[in-house]
């Protein structure tokens, strides 16, 4: 008996190469570019938006917290927060990046050895 | 709930949390914005508030988890050439502007004292209206193809036809494989960002369907390129968040851990399952979500919290299961071609 194929899921799908470009400024740069200047009109606060109703801007919180029984890296994250709020952020986002990035990086190799390596594919709709 | 080994200390916060349940509402989440390029502040912040995270610090820590997580999406739908940078750029441009004016509406809501219903309404219109087009377009498909080969077959492959908003200057966008009025675009992303601006959510969700429907990108593409806007929006409200004290950067690290493996087991998903099976699904998610603010707006949050926490599990358990089924089905046909 034929198994019923399901709808949603693509054939298999065949590798498509993509023929390389040449000329003009490297995806790397042009990625680079349009990062930075994206970057710089999120500097209009709003954008930073999330569920609520209707758009807010956060307040700042009065907030020092207490660091008597607190050790290591609670105690690092905390003394930055008590101390400079702009540093804690730059630990926020840097470590943010990095994490992710370590840890997509890891996931990705544990995926491949599954034989889930990903290439560029075929747009199928 | 003491859970023994699993509780941790949040110093920022100053609460004791649970260790898995960070994970876990990491790891689903991650998988839906790998799938569905969203950031999904929707699902995490209603799922910390019913676990008993302090609110003041749900939002900032939800934005700087999904800065890293998108991250890791965008670089691996970067790598299935699904992420078209130069669209992604164009609609950042859009969206400021629309964003601005969206939150200026909503002041002046504010201050006639209807924001709240008014902002609820319009956001339950939108995710029903959406997702009520989403499945329609889905189940009309084979009969909007059939019709299409018919008329090829009666008068031969039409030219495509010159659309009534193609007014110059036209831009073209290699990697989605589009030329489309420049008007278009920015009149689209503007209408996206305003939208985002006056509902207060982050407008992954409204960007990706507005990618395929009103600009014309592949599916998968308007996934990768929603997400690469998204690492922008969550790097900066990251940030701004921390900057104003309300990120609990402990619990943000440990819903990375699990974020990040879902976000790879999402974007993974997107190579095995078609276009408009990501449509369906997404259609899905986005009524669910509706249902969740009806709830709200009948004051029954904690019932719409279980509501979107649950949808949002079953999506992922539905998206994993499709992506082993498509990975056997891959292997399977490897298999039968090595054999030839």
């Amino acid at each position: 008996m034929r198994k019923e194929e399901s709808p949603l899921l693509n054939a298999p799908q065949t590798i498509e190469k993509v023929p390389e470009k040449t000329g003009g400024p490297s995806g790397a740069l042009k990625l680079l570019c349009a990062s930075s200047v994206a970057l710089i009109l999120q500097s209009i606060p709003t954008l930073a938006c999330a569920g609520g109703e209707g758009l807010e801007v956060p307040e700042a919180l009065d907030h020092k917290v207490d660091v008597q029984d607190l050790g290591g890296v609670n105690l690092f994250f905390a003394n930055a927060y008590n101390e400079n709020l702009w540093l804690y952020a730059i630990y926020c986002t840097v470590l943010m990046a990095a994490v992710g990035i370590l840890i997509g990086f890891f996931t990705d190799l544990i995926l491949k050895a599954f034989g889930m390596e990903v290439e560029k594919i075929e747009h199928q709709e | 709930m003491d859970w023994g080994i699993f509780d941790i200390y949040l110093p920022i916060a100053g609460i004791h949390f649970n260790v898995l349940i960070l994970l876990a509402i990491g790891f689903s989440v991650g998988v839906l914005g790998g799938f569905f390029g969203v950031g999904g502040a929707w699902v995490v912040t209603p799922a910390l508030n019913i676990f008993g995270f302090n609110m003041a610090y749900a939002i900032g820590t939800d934005l700087a988890h999904i800065f890293g997580k998108s991250i890791v999406a965008t670089k691996k739908h970067g790598k299935m050439g699904n992420v078209d940078v130069k669209l992604g750029f164009v609609s950042i441009i859009g969206s400021v502007v629309g964003v601005e004016i969206g939150a200026q509406n909503v002041m002046w809501l504010t201050s006639k004292g209807l924001a709240g219903p008014v902002v609820r309404y319009a956001y339950m219109f939108l995710l029903f209206g959406l997702g009520i087009y989403m499945f329609y377009d889905y189940f009309t498909k084979d009969k909007r193809l059939a019709k299409k080969q018919a008329l090829e077959l009666e008068t031969g492959p039409a030219a495509p036809a010159k659309k009534k908003w193609d007014i110059p200057p036209m831009i073209h966008f290699p990697v989605s494989g589009i030329r489309v009025s420049l008007w278009l675009v920015m009149a689209v992303f503007f209408f996206t960002g305003w939208l985002s601006g006056f509902l207060g959510v982050g407008g992954g969700f409204i960007r990706m369907p507005a990618l395929i429907y009103l600009i014309g990108c592949p599916t998968a593409i308007a996934v990768g390129t929603d997400l690469f806007s998204v690492v922008f929006t969550g790097g900066y409200g990251c940030f701004t968040y921390a900057l104003k004290g309300r990120v609990e950067i402990v619990a943000a690290l440990i819903m990375l851990v699990g974020a990040a493996v879902g976000a790879q087991i999402g974007v993974t998903a997107v190579k095995y399952i078609r276009g408009y099976g990501i449509r369906l699904l997404f259609a899905i998610m986005i009524v669910m979500a509706g249902v969740s603010v009806a709830l709200k707006q009948f004051n029954l949050t904690t019932l719409a919290a279980y509501c979107v926490m649950g949808a949002a599990l079953s999506m992922c358990l539905i998206i994993v299961i499709l992506m082993v089924r498509g990975f056997r089905k891959e292997k399977a046909a490897k298999l039968e071609t090595s054999v030839v």
